[in-house]
């Protein structure tokens, strides 16, 4: 007995002693969690309040628009006034998140005693704005309605005046998975590139098989590029099949062209091999490898738009956001798979993660001189 | 000139405070077997590596083929055998082979043909198809001398190539290491077994970085005065003389 707990003791105090020495992975262990949670917490709190609504009440009704601005203003809602054949236009541009329109016979209506309808447009491929703004809206009729201590804002209204939605982009068709898959597709791509590579340079490292390829008549760009080839097959067949999984298994409602949603993936494997190759030289092991996850993987799907837009984060976040790869791709594959939105609308997008892969292969041919 | 591979001169190389190679001078000239000999540290696998330009010396000079060690034109023309093992385990045999013949260029009927020849040379033509993973440790050393040797390099860098190889084939190694420097080859050779190291045209003998002789072993023993290479080494290092420095 006294025998068993005399080497359970040993091996504990080898584990002990073997962590006490590595300073990193008691850094990661104490300090991942406070970060990642800490981020977390700031972005619950961070005011989402840049809701942006566009207003257009007829002309008629011009002595309501002050009051009716001001209850808008109330929930927090961003107010401009605009003409409602503007509309679709600015919501388009991404000027607006959302477009209120009265109806041109509103006061006839109310004076009738009748229910007004009113449209709401929705840019619609921002689950989470939705949401956001019709909570808000909801909340700003019923402070309309007769009951309300606000009455008098729109006199004698019998009724809730009726709301009728339409999503410019995804809609009723669009569930949540549906807003989601284009964030999938390149965090999983993302993810497994980026880990692997990194694990298997170091493999090539601590076998000494770097040592015969860097001796070798192999440049060290070619190194780099040999690995994002060898990883450019098995990621673009991982993303074929996560796109064919998402469309005929989960369903998901996608529109504009597949080839455009490849062409992002492309640069996507291309930047994250990069970026695996680079960092790998900063570990010792395939422990210290999988560390890199919480640093540099756990912010990535905080911050890049996966569950937040980034016009809803705060400046701070957003600044920290558009320093990540992963942001580009998934506003470039939500252009393309929720808006059916083409090359035109997403070349910057392309452009920022070419830019990523230039700058993570360059980082990552420099790097493995070190590595010998 | 011209007959000169290896130019080694005031070469230093400092880890951090510690000094694993200091003002090293030599000169290897082609079709010479080359033996460095010395203790565990005392500086073989980095010279081997800054000749290799996997290393950058701290000061001093390392040129072979008459050019600064590293430089991509020169790669062609050696070949490296590392300390670690240095393969593919996940690969077989052949696989790995052909990996790194490819690396070197060889192509089609040129890779098959060297790579039937590395095989036999190191007496591994039946295990063609054994995963690396599934060898022991003496046949994994003869597969990483395979795999330095099968482009044919003018000068060959092997550290350590005989560690775990029974005498058999040892001899069979260094049987094939005497024809290739008949053919002109150079080889750079380290070993911690002094009885091999005879067999060298020229020794290097090395202790914490510094070159306490460098000359023939016959020269060796005959300065020494010693019946062996071991004893005429640890007489050198009880002196801590250097000798026969060009
Ligand atoms: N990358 C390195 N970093 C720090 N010290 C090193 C490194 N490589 C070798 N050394 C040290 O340099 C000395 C010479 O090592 P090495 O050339 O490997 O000797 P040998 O091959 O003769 O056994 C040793 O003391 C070793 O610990
Ligand atoms: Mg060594």
């Amino acid at each position: 007995m006294s025998a068993s707990l005399d080497r359970i003791w040993a091996l504990a105090l080898r584990v002990i002693r073997q962590f006490r020495r590595d300073r990193r992975t008691l850094a990661l262990l104490f300090l991942a969690p406070l970060f990642v949670m800490s981020l977390l917490a700031y972005m619950i709190q961070s005011p989402s309040s840049s809701v942006r609504l566009g207003l257009s009440l007829p002309s008629a009704a011009a002595p309501l628009q002050g009051v009716v601005e001001e209850a808008l203003r109330a929930q927090g809602l961003e107010v401009t006034v605009i003409q409602e054949q503007d509309a679709r236009e600015l919501l388009e541009e991404g000027k607006l998140d959302a477009a209120l329109l009265f109806p041109q016979d509103l006061l006839q209506v109310l004076a009738a005693g009748g229910q007004p309808k009113v449209e709401l447009w929705l840019e619609g491929s921002e689950p989470s704005i939705n949401g956001e703004v019709m909570a808000r809206l909801t909340a700003f009729l019923h402070n309309l309605s007769v009951s309300s201590p606000r009455q008098g804002v729109l006199p004698n209204l019998p009724a809730l005046p009726e709301l009728v939605t339409t999503y410019l982009y995804g809609g009723a068709d669009f569930t949540t998975v549906s807003y989601l898959a284009p964030a999938f597709v390149s965090f999983f791509i993302f993810f497994f590139v980026f880990l692997l590579s990194a694990v298997s340079f170091l493999r090539e490292r601590s076998r000494g098989t770097i040592e015969r390829l860097l001796v070798s008549p192999l440049g060290r760009g070619e190194i780099v590029l040999g690995y994002a080839l060898g990883f450019l097959l098995f990621a673009l067949v991982q993303s074929a099949i996560i796109l064919l999984f998402s469309i005929y298994v989960l369903g998901i409602h996608y529109l504009g062209s597949l080839w455009l949603v490849y062409l992002v993936n492309f640069l996507v494997i291309l930047s994250s091999v990069g970026l695996g190759i680079f960092l790998s030289a900063f570990a010792r092991n395939e422990l210290q490898a999988v560390q890199f996850i919480p640093i540099v993987v756990i912010p990535q799907i905080l911050l890049g738009g996966f569950f937040w837009p980034l016009q809803q984060m705060a400046p701070a976040l957003r600044w920290i956001a558009q320093a990540m790869p992963m942001t580009y791709a998934i506003q470039a594959l939500k252009a393309v798979m929720v808006r059916g939105q083409g090359l035109a609308a997403i070349w910057p997008q392309l452009l920022a993660l070419l830019g990523f892969t230039i700058l993570f292969f360059l980082l990552a041919a420099l790097s493995v001189r070190k590595m010998a | 000139m011209n007959d000169e591979v290896v130019r080694v001169e005031e070469l230093t190389k400092d880890f951090g405070a510690l000094r694993a190679l200091d003002r090293l001078s030599l000169t290897i000239p082609r079709g010479t077997i080359y033996g460095l000999v010395g203790p565990n540290g005392s500086g073989k696998s980095t010279l081997i590596k800054i000749l290799t330009g996997l290393l950058r010396p701290t000061s001093g000079q390392a040129t072979l083929f008459g050019q600064t060690a590293g430089t991509i034109s020169i790669r062609r023309r050696i070949g490296y055998m590392p300390q670690l093992e240095g393969l593919y385990l996940d690969l077989t045999v052949e696989e790995n082979l052909q990996f790194f013949a490819s690396v070197y260029g060889l192509k089609g009927a040129d890779q098959r043909v060297r790579t039937e020849e590395a095989l036999s040379l190191v007496e591994l033509t039946a295990r063609r198809g054994s995963k690396g993973e599934e060898l022991s440790g003496g046949l994994r050393q003869r597969l990483s001398l395979a795999c330095a040797l099968l482009h044919r390099p003018e000068l060959l860098l092997l550290d350590e190539p005989t560690v775990g190889v029974d005498p058999e084939l040892r001899q069979t190694f260094w049987e094939a290491f005497t024809r290739m420097a008949g053919e002109g080859t150079t080889l750079i050779i380290s070993t911690h077994y002094l009885e091999e190291a005879s067999r060298c045209r020229r020794l290097a003998m090395l202790r914490d970085g510094q070159l306490l002789v460098e000359e023939s072993p016959a020269r060796i023993l005959e300065s020494t005065g010693e019946a062996s290479l071991e004893e005429a080494f640890l007489r050198l290092g009880k002196e801590g003389r250097r000798v026969g420095l060009a």
